[in-house]
């Protein structure tokens, strides 16, 4: 009973080591639903082993093109391949973004500030061409400028987003 | 392609719309996935109130059995809440113990509660009359009494109500409200005989078009669009020049009344 198991240790950590060897750098295009927008954008990786990280920018595409207003987002996330296969890898991450947008340009105070952080999964297939679903969710703080007040408020709420997205091991 | 995109929609000719003031339906948004809020909570009147732009908000008050106003948009607290029944079939004590489904989980606002410090911006009560569980018709003077009761806390400088029952007009004209009647057609309105009461129509952005808005102003009245989620329809809506757009998208409205 011991010795499959023992062999499935070995296996397991066979290709473990041999995934940590290997450093890929990887380019593509992503699409983000998110509440406030669809994003849509390219996306930087770096995978080493099991560890991925990933920088994305984006810009919401109904306020940048059909409202002509540059809506960006930048992002980091980080992932881990719990399962790691030629055609397959899933695994949790972790993603923070930041947004901003200028909705009213006769306010010099007309912008507002978006900072998320996501705890969420992925699942991708495919080696050298990937595609990958990913979601998540968690808190967001909005910042906005009021007149009233004078100073910044702070909308706090939950968020969510879901994205799908290509990319190519260069 | 996308910024030869963005370059060729910024070269449009920007027209502006500094006479229409922009109000939040139900505060941020009715099932605005854009507000990070729940519409007609404390949470998201703050939230649309904070945003440079935005010149007030539209709420839905109903009565409760123990006569005291509360802000709800549906007709069934099973719509929205774990709640049952109708808010004019029950009681405050029962309402104080509700919340809203979803994330943030905010609770049912009592009117007595709101907490709007700005004289500067309009808050516009739709103020509900029939009671859909039972299917009668709430006595108005209990609803004024609540509104009256709700008032002092409240802090409103003036207050301005919106009904679609024609039955109501009268009785609020009298306290010295400002009126607007929600109704589906501007010429229905001039001709019904209620313009010396209100001070204007609320009606569907699909339901009317520039030149009867200009009717309406030609009258000496105000004319509210409401139904405005969209960037087509926001700028549908400006176009019309009306007094007020109730918009479900505040951030969108804001960028095409400031292109």
């Amino acid at each position: 009973m011991k010795f499959p198991v023992i062999m499935l240790l070995i296996c397991c950590c066979a290709v473990s080591a041999k995934a940590q060897d290997s450093l890929v750098y990887r380019l593509g295009t992503q699409v983000v639903y998110h509440p406030y927008d669809l994003f849509t954008g390219f996306q930087a990786e770096r995978e080493n082993g099991t560890h991925q990280h990933q920088i994305g920018l984006s810009v919401g595409a109904s306020t940048t093109f059909f409202q002509r207003r540059l809506y960006p987002q930048l992002h980091y996330q980080y992932g881990f391949h719990l399962v790691k296969k030629r055609w397959i890898q899933t695994g949790p991450l972790a993603r923070l973004s930041l947004s901003t947008l200028r909705f009213n340009k006769q306010s010099s105070h007309g912008r507002s500030y978006q900072e998320e952080a996501f705890l969420g999964a992925y699942v991708g297939t495919g080696n050298r061409s990937r595609f990958r679903f990913s979601a998540g969710i968690g808190p967001a703080v909005e910042q906005n400028w009021s007149s009233a007040r004078e100073k910044f408020v702070h909308s706090i709420s939950w968020n969510t987003f879901a994205e799908i997205s290509w990319s190519y091991a260069l | 392609m996308f910024i030869a995109a963005f370059l060729v929609f910024s070269c449009k000719k920007k027209e502006q719309f500094n006479d229409v003031k922009l109000i939040g339906h139900a505060a941020s948004g009715l099932d605005a996935e854009t507000s990070p809020y729940h519409d007609n909570s404390q949470e998201a009147i703050d939230y649309a109130v904070h945003l440079e732009g935005i010149d007030g908000v539209e709420i839905d008050v109903q009565c409760s059995a123990s006569g005291s106003m509360w802000l709800f948009h549906d007709e069934l607290l099973n719509d929205d809440t774990k709640g049952e029944g109708c808010i004019n079939s029950v009681n405050d004590d029962y309402l104080k113990t509700i919340f809203y489904n979803g994330l943030e989980n905010e609770g049912l606002l009592k009117l007595a509660d709101l907490d709007f410090p700005f004289a500067t911006k309009t808050c516009f009560l739709d103020v509900r009359h029939y009671n859909s569980c039972t299917e009668q018709f709430l006595d108005q003077q209990t609803v004024i009494n609540a509104i009256d009761t709700a008032l002092t806390p409240f802090s409103l400088s003036e207050v301005t109500v919106v009904t679609n029952n024609p039955g109501w007009i009268h009785a609020f004209y009298l306290k010295g409200w400002k009126v607007y009647f929600e109704i589906g057609s501007a010429n229905g309105y001039l001709n019904l005989g209620l313009l010396a009461e209100t001070t204007g129509l609320c009606i569907r952005n699909s339901e009317i078009d520039r030149s009867e808005v200009e009717s309406v102003k030609a009258a000496g009245k105000e004319v509210v669009i409401f139904e405005v989620r969209s960037p087509k329809g926001i700028r549908s809506a400006l176009k019309k020049h009306p007094d007020y757009v109730l918009t479900d998208n505040l951030k969108a409205a804001i960028i095409e009344k400031y292109p």
